[in-house]
C-alpha cells in the first residue's frame, strides 16, 4: 500500500510540473500587462522600465526559471496591479471559496448519493422518474444561468435569501452553494443510480440475499461498497468542476473568493496572480485525485496488490 | 435438554417430507407477455437426501430454486403453489420471516464462484456474515467458527486464508469458500446451482467428493441443479427432469437411468459421452419452446421423434412407471424405444 502511495505521489508531482509550464505559457498569450499599467501618454522609456521591473524583458525560459525558483521557496510573487504579495491576496480570499465549495460538495454528496441509491433500488418508481428528469435538467443547465434564475426566484420574488455578498452568515451561502452543486448533484445521482443498478444485478448481491441479509444492508454494504468506485472518481472531477464553477458563480453572486480574484486578475493581465491561482487549483485537483486513488485502493483490494 | 432438542427437531413438522413443493408456478410478466418459466411443479425432498433437477438452460430449474427461496427477481412472481419446509408454507411468510429461513434453513451455492463472492470483502467476513446474522456469533467465537467452516471445505491453511480477498483465491478455492458460506449455518437444505460448470474436470471430481463428505458430516439435504446427467448419477438419490417449466419425469436415479420413460429423458441420456462410444455425440434437434407461447399439448412434442396427433393436442397425464416413485408425463411412456 505505501509503495502504491509513493508511486502515485511521484506521478502527482510530475503532473504539477507540467501544469506549471502550460499555465506560464498560456497566461502570456493574453496580452502585454505593461500596456494596462502605464498610462497611454507615457513615454516609451517608461514602458521599457516597467518591462524591466517586471522582468518581462528576459527570455521566456529565464522568466519561467525565475518564477519557479520563487514558487519552490514559497514565494508566489507580487501582484502587478495591486502591488501586494500574491500569497496575501489569496489567503485573504481563500476562506470564502473554501466555505462555498465545502458546502456545495457536502450538498452534492448528501443529496446525490442517497437519491441515486434509492432510485436504483426502486427502479421505475415515481422517485426514480423524478430523479432521472432532474438529472437531465441539472446536467443541461449552465450554472451562471441557474444562479441568475435562483436569484430571481429566491431573492427577488420570494425575498427569502439575499442575492449577493457574504457579510451576514449562512443565508448568503445557500444560493451560491446550491448553484455550484446543481450540476454535480445531477451527475452523482445519475452515476450512483447506474452503478448501483449494475451491481444490484450481480451474483454477489444475489448471494447476500440468499444468506438472509437485510435489504438495507444488501444495498448499503454489499452493493454500495462496489458501486461507490465510479462515483468516487467522479467526485474528484466534481472538485475541479466546483473550483472552475466558483470563478463564474462567485462573479454572479459577488462572492469575494479566489474565483473572483482570478477573474479580475485575468482582466488586468496580472500574471503573478493568475499563475499562482491556477497552480493552486491544479494542486488542489491533483491532491483530490491522489486521495481518490488511495481511497480506491482501500475500497478495491484488487488495485491494492497490483 | 439435548434429548428434548432432538425430539423437537425431528418432530417439529407434521408433513411427510422435509420439503414439499406443491404446484409451484413462477411467471415473468414481461412486455412481450407472460413467460411461464415454472409452470406447476411439484416435488419433495427428505432429510439428508440428494435430489437432482436436470434440464436444458431455460427449462426453469434455477427459477424453481429461486422460487423456493422467494428470491425471484422482478418482473417474475410466484403466482401459484406452496412450498412447505418442515410443514411451514414459505409462500405465506413475511419478508422478515423469510430472511430467517434463507441462509439458516435453506441456502444456496450460486453457479459461478468467480462472480458470486463479493470482491470487496475478505472471504472470512463473507463466511462470518450468515453466522452473525442467524446465530448471533461475535468476536473470537465467530472467528473460530469461520475457520472451522473453511476447514470443513478443506481450504488449506484456513487460519491464514481468512483475510484473503476472492481475487487472491483460485477457482477451486473460491468454489469451496462459496460452499463454506452455504453450509455455515448448517441448513437443512443446500441448493447447488450448476455446482461444477465453472471448474475444470479434476477440480470438479474433488469438489463433488467434498460435497458428499460435507453431507455425511452435517446431514444436509442437497438439491443439485444441473444439466449434467453425470453429476446426477454420481451424487443424487432421486432426479426430476424438467422441460419447459414442468417436470416431465421423476424418480429414483437408478430407475430413471435404467428405464427412462420420457423421450426427453432418453435424449438427455444419449447426450452423455461414453468411453466405449466411437460415433459422434448425440444432440437433441430443435430448440426448447418460447416460454411466452408454450404449445398447448405436450411441450416436447415439436422435438419428439415419436410424437402422435394427441401429443400436439393435450398435455399428458402423469403415469406411474416401474416403482411407485417413478413418474413420467408422456402419452406413450417408455413404450416407444
Amino acid at each position: 500500500m505505501s509503495r502504491y502511495i509513493i508511486k502515485r505521489s511521484i506521478h502527482a508531482v510530475i503532473t504539477l510540473f507540467v501544469v506549471s509550464i502550460v499555465v506560464f505559457m498560456i497566461v502570456r498569450l493574453s496580452g502585454d500587462p505593461v500596456l494596462l499599467l502605464v498610462p497611454d501618454e507615457a513615454p516609451a522609456e517608461d514602458y521599457e522600465e516597467m518591462r524591466k521591473l517586471l522582468r518581462l524583458d528576459e527570455h521566456i525560459t529565464v522568466q519561467y526559471v525565475i518564477w519557479m525558483r520563487q514558487v519552490l521557496t514559497g514565494d508566489l510573487g507580487e501582484s502587478t496591479t495591486q502591488r501586494l504579495p500574491v500569497a496575501t491576496l489569496i489567503i485573504e480570499r481563500f476562506p470564502a471559496t473554501l466555505q462555498l465549495t465545502a458546502l456545495a460538495f457536502a450538498f452534492t454528496l448528501l443529496i446525490g448519493l442517497p437519491i441515486g441509491v434509492y432510485a436504483a433500488a426502486h427502479r421505475g418508481g415515481a422517485l426514480d422518474f423524478l430523479a432521472r428528469g432532474f438529472a437531465v435538467f441539472g446536467q443541461a443547465t449552465p450554472n451562471f444561468w441557474m444562479g441568475i434564475v435562483f436569484i430571481m426566484i429566491f431573492a427577488v420574488w420570494l425575498g427569502w435569501l439575499p442575492a449577493a455578498g457574504r457579510e451576514g452568515g449562512i443565508k448568503f451561502l445557500i444560493l451560491p452553494a446550491v448553484t455550484i452543486g446543481w450540476f454535480p448533484v445531477a451527475g452523482v445521482m445519475r452515476l450512483t443510480r447506474s452503478s448501483m443498478l449494475e451491481v444490484l444485478n450481480s451474483e454477489y448481491v444475489k448471494l447476500a440475499r440468499v444468506k438472509g441479509v437485510r435489504e438495507s444492508l444488501v444495498l448499503w454494504k454489499h452493493a454500495f461498497k462496489n458501486a461507490a468506485l465510479p462515483v468516487l472518481t467522479y467526485s474528484a472531477l466534481i472538485i475541479v468542476f466546483m473550483v472552475r464553477g466558483s470563478v463564474i458563480v462567485e462573479t454572479v453572486f459577488a462572492w469575494p473568493g479566489v474565483g473572483r480574484l482570478v477573474l479580475e486578475a485575468v482582466y488586468n493581465r496580472d500574471f503573478p496572480i493568475v499563475q499562482a491561482v491556477v497552480l493552486l487549483f491544479a494542486t488542489f485537483f491533483i491532491t483530490a485525485n491522489l486521495m481518490v486513488d488511495i481511497t480506491y485502493a482501500y475500497l478495491n483490494p484488487k488495485i491494492r496488490y497490483s | 435438554m439435548t434429548q428434548q432438542m432432538e425430539q423437537t427437531e425431528t418432530k417439529s413438522y407434521t408433513g411427510d417430507h422435509l420439503l414439499d413443493v406443491k404446484d409451484l408456478s413462477v411467471y415473468f410478466f414481461t412486455r412481450r407477455g407472460v413467460a411461464r418459466a415454472v409452470d406447476g411443479v411439484s416435488f419433495h425432498l427428505d432429510e439428508g437426501e440428494s435430489l437432482g433437477i436436470v434440464g436444458e438452460s431455460g427449462s426453469g430449474k434455477s427459477v424453481t430454486a429461486l422460487g423456493m427461496l422467494r428470491l425471484v427477481p422482478p418482473p417474475g412472481e410466484i403466482v401459484k403453489g406452496e412450498v412447505y419446509l418442515e410443514g411451514e408454507d414459505l409462500t405465506k411468510l413475511s419478508g422478515r420471516q423469510m430472511r430467517k429461513i434463507r441462509g439458516r434453513k435453506m441456502s444456496m451455492i450460486l453457479q459461478d464462484p468467480m462472480t458470486s463472492l463479493n470482491p470487496s470483502f475478505a472471504i472470512g467476513n463473507q463466511v462470518a456474515e450468515s453466522l452473525s446474522i442467524h446465530q448471533g456469533l461475535r468476536g473470537k467465537t465467530l472467528k473460530n467458527k469461520v475457520v472451522d467452516m473453511l476447514k470443513m471445505v478443506r481450504i488449506p491453511a484456513a487460519e491464514a486464508r481468512v483475510g484473503d480477498f476472492p481475487h487472491q483465491l483460485s477457482g477451486g478455492m473460491r468454489q469451496r469458500s462459496a460452499g463454506a458460506i452455504g453450509i455455515s449455518c448448517m441448513p437443512k437444505i443446500l441448493i447447488c446451482d450448476e455446482p461444477t460448470t465453472a471448474l475444470d474436470m479434476t477440480i470438479q471430481a474433488q469438489y463433488l467428493e467434498l460435497l458428499k463428505d460435507v453431507q455425511e458430516e452435517t446431514g444436509v439435504a442437497f438439491i443439485f441443479i444441473t444439466h449434467d446427467m453425470g453429476i446426477v448419477a454420481k451424487m443424487c438419490d432421486r432426479v426430476n427432469v424438467m422441460y419447459a417449466g414442468r417436470i416431465v419425469e421423476s424418480g429414483p436415479v437408478l430407475d430413471v437411468f435404467r428405464n427412462p420413460s420420457h423421450p426427453y429423458t432418453i435424449s438427455l441420456l444419449r447426450c452423455l459421452p461414453r468411453l466405449e462410444a466411437v460415433e459422434r455425440l448425440e444432440s437433441i434437434d430443435g430448440q426448447p419452446p418460447d416460454p411466452h407461447v408454450f404449445p398447448s399439448g405436450c411441450r416436447f412434442a415439436p422435438r419428439c421423434p415419436k410424437a402422435q396427433a394427441i401429443c400436439h393436442e393435450t398435455y399428458p397425464e402423469t403415469t406411474v412407471m416401474t416403482g411407485t416413485d417413478h413418474l413420467a408425463a408422456c402419452h406413450f411412456p417408455g413404450d416407444w424405444k
